[in-house]
């Protein structure tokens, strides 16, 4: 049950007690799913799935990421799909679709704000959003953004967007805040790309004068981009902090298909996962666990999606794990370092389709 | 028309002899001229340091040695009045770097002049070769230095179209969005255009034959027919078919066996474990009853309860494949389909059964029927076209 975990402290449990927690609960999410959608029991029944035979947290199953791109996952009927959730692919990629009943949805929320609240505290604070109003006004169609952005809402005393529609920085807006909130602790969100492009280089550009010091700098997803520019997770909060004063900062690893359990960096800069969560590395070869330190593919576990089959996920990103329940900052479970996405080599051969499913 | 080549890059050849193609005359089939050029390319290509880096150009050097081609020539010594067609107007595939000289070959044994479009990815062996043409081309074989164009070019629709509007071939290698592609650009009346698109290969295994054969030589072969290519050629087998008595202990021999070989040789791509997965799910969506033994994530197998006619638009590569055992072959017929090229056999009366299926069914598929492990195997013959016939015209008489 999941109200088990909300009784907890959500950094609280080591090993051995979060592995026969998330075990019991992980099973009963893969039964739950199989009985709801067709297309995961259908690979479970293909890959040979046998229920008795679980008995470590590394035998749960795990579905591939890119499923959720190729076939309606979905545990609920239709009338009860509250939202459904699109990854922000890239033009001409197909996009994730995830259902999400009101139960899920509000689940995420909750486990979110507790997530966060471990990281900034849990009073609600004013929130500076380094991105445009645009991207949360079509509700229907949610995207990671927005909904990462939505998601934020209630944690929030208020959110004020500090881009225009052109994703231009508005300099009033941005002074404004600064005055108004700037003289106690208040969070800053943004994708770390944008941080980097529409904050930091706008600030020194037009050598705008501004003291953000009070700020947590919360970021999201920006790893990818950042890699590609070559622009190292330390050098970007010491031009944050030389440009505005910021010295807080709370990165997370995180995904539209497991909205809520987010992997969020402790004072030491480590990514920790929570109760409700958990991570596997996996060896390229043969799926099998890597040892701590040993890259591999990263596969997430989630005790939050009910409405859709996510609970454990295979996904194409790089990682390792650094450690367990040693972290310095005191928190238990494993922090995890991201390294990127997987490799996709070129294949050889005659058909011209495969790199155009990537 | 005067056409600009201000984008093009020429890696043999020039725009003059480009421009001068439709000048030249035709050659017979099996030329003197072209037979030594071939001999000749085939000499430096195997001598040539950097070629021999590469096991394809090698086996295309090996195809193309002087002895090879006599031997092929044989066959066709009785075909007289056989000449080249003109022009011919190829464009190589994106992803099988030594196919434009397989593809020039062709058009070149014909008696044809050929110019070849290569992929703008840039492959070491497309300038490997290219330089040897060239060097070849210049110091001994100056005669032929009309008859072939190799060029590169973004996308320039003018160019595409302007070779399209003065060749008599035009063949495209490529996936069928390519071919539908070029297709769309009209050619002359009298052109004729071969399309080399996507398909599909599969195996026939006996597995009592099998278990009287040399399983590490199966194992050597089958890995060629699937793995050398990352199981994405056209030749490449999807699909087992198991016939015979004793299926299943074949079977665990014949893996088992196959996996010291890709253990040895074979480097798994890393996002190959989740990709293979993928096609599970996706395909298990469909086909609920199918089941997947992983061995490791280099050999994925799915075992099909029953041949599906849409199996094949669940294939996967780098070593994924779907097996079907069965103790009637004709089942198999429903498989041999359009897209279906080659099947591959291994058992003493198979390729005579295979033989009788296509001709009792009357199938539109299979356009070779090969012994294990000889897939890739080069050959004058291909996808059905006898390729110097085909390219070429007879100049008949009463």
């Amino acid at each position: 049950m999941i109200e088990d975990f909300h009784r907890l402290s959500p950094y609280c449990l080591a090993k051995e007690d979060k592995e026969a927690l998330l075990l019991k609960e992980m099973k009963e999410l893969t039964d739950w799913h199989r009985h709801r959608c067709r297309e995961y029991d259908c690979f479970l029944e293909a890959i040979g799935y046998d229920s008795q035979m679980v008995k470590s947290l590394d035998r749960i199953p795990f579905v591939p990421i890119r499923v959720f791109k190729e076939l309606t996952m979905k545990s609920i009927p239709d009338d009860k799909i509250f939202k459904t959730m699109m990854s922000s692919g890239t033009s001409g990629q197909k996009q994730s679709k995830i259902y999400l009943d009101k139960e899920t949805a509000v689940l995420q929320q909750k486990v979110l704000l507790r997530l966060l609240g471990d990281f900034v505290g849990n009073k609600r604070l004013p929130m500076l959003v380094i991105d445009s109003k645009a991207i949360i006004k079509d509700r229907k169609l949610f995207t990671t953004r927005g909904a990462t952005v939505m998601g934020l809402d209630f944690a929030t005393k208020k959110m004020v967007f500090a881009l225009d529609d052109d994703m231009q920085l508005d300099e009033h807006i941005l002074y404004e805040f600064a005055n108004q909130y700037g003289g106690e602790k208040f969070l800053i969100f943004g994708f770390t790309f944008m941080v980097w492009q529409h904050l930091f280089q706008e600030i020194k550009k037009r050598k705008i004068d501004i003291d953000l010091s009070n700020g947590y700098l919360l970021t999201a997803g920006g790893w990818k981009k950042l890699t590609s520019a070559a622009i190292s997770n330390d050098e970007f909060k010491k031009v944050g902090k030389e440009l505005c004063g910021i010295s807080h900062y709370v990165d997370h690893y995180g995904m539209a298909e497991q909205t809520g359990c987010i992997y969020a960096e402790c004072e030491c800069g480590n990514l920790h996962a929570s109760i409700y969560s958990d991570v596997i590395v996996r060896r390229y070869f043969d799926f099998s666990p890597c040892d701590y330190g040993e890259k591999g593919y990263i596969q997430v576990l989630s005790t939050l999606p009910r409405s859709y089959p996510g609970h454990s996920i295979l996904t194409e990103d790089e990682g390792i794990i650094l450690g367990e329940d040693d972290c310095p900052c005191g928190r238990k479970g494993k922090y995890i370092k991201i390294l990127g996405r997987v490799k996709n080599a070129e294949i050889r051969g005659c058909s011209d389709t495969y790199a155009a499913g990537i | 028309m005067q056409q600009e080549f201000d984008n093009v890059t020429f890696l043999v050849g020039s725009k003059d002899i480009l421009m001068q193609m439709e000048h030249i005359p035709v050659l017979p089939i099996f030329s003197d001229k072209v037979r030594e050029f071939l001999a000749i390319l085939s000499d430096e290509l195997l001598h040539d340091k950097q070629a021999k880096q590469f096991g394809d150009i090698m086996a295309y050097a090996f195809w193309i040695r002087g002895a090879a081609i006599e031997k092929v020539y044989t066959k066709y010594v009785s075909e007289t009045h056989r000449i080249g067609r003109g022009i011919a107007f190829q464009i190589a595939p994106s992803n099988i770097p030594v196919q434009f000289a397989i593809s020039m070959t062709y058009a070149i044994i014909s008696g044809n002049i050929s110019v070849v479009r290569v992929s703008r990815k840039n492959f070491r062996q497309v300038d490997i070769i290219c330089e040897v043409i060239k060097r070849v081309l210049t110091e001994k074989c100056t005669q032929l230095k009309p008859y072939i164009c190799v060029l590169r070019y973004d996308h320039d629709e003018s160019v595409t179209k302007w070779l399209s509007s003065i060749c008599d071939i035009r063949m495209i290698w490529g996936g069928d969005n390519t071919i539908s592609m070029i297709r769309q650009i009209s050619i002359q009346p009298r052109c004729i255009e071969l399309g080399f698109a996507d398909r599909y290969s599969l195996a026939v295994i006996n597995a009592d034959d099998y278990l009287k054969s040399d399983f590490k030589v199966v194992a050597k072969d089958f890995y060629n027919d699937t793995y050398y290519t990352d199981q994405n050629a056209c030749s490449s087998t999807r699909l087992i078919i198991w016939i015979g008595n004793q299926i299943e202990k074949a079977q665990k021999i014949f893996w088992d066996n196959l996996a010291c070989e890709v253990n040895i040789k074979y480097k798994l791509s890393e996002i190959c474990g989740s990709e293979k997965l993928l096609k599970t799910a996706i395909c298990a969506a469909k086909h609920p009853e199918i089941r997947e033994i992983r061995q490791n994530n280099a050999i994925v197998r799915i075992e099909l309860p029953q041949l599906y006619d849409d199996t094949m638009d669940f294939k996967g590569n780098c070593g994924y494949f779907f097996e079907y055992a069965t103790s009637n072959l004709e089942s198999i017929v429903s498989l041999l389909k359009k897209d279906c090229q080659t099947v591959t056999f291994l058992g003493e009366t198979l390729e005579d059964d295979i033989h009788k299926l296509v001709d009792l069914y009357g199938v539109r598929g299979v356009d070779r029927i090969v012994p294990l492990g000889h897939s890739i195997d080069l050959s004058f013959v291909w996808d059905g076209y006898d390729l110097p016939i085909t390219l070429s015209r007879v100049v008949g008489n009463a």
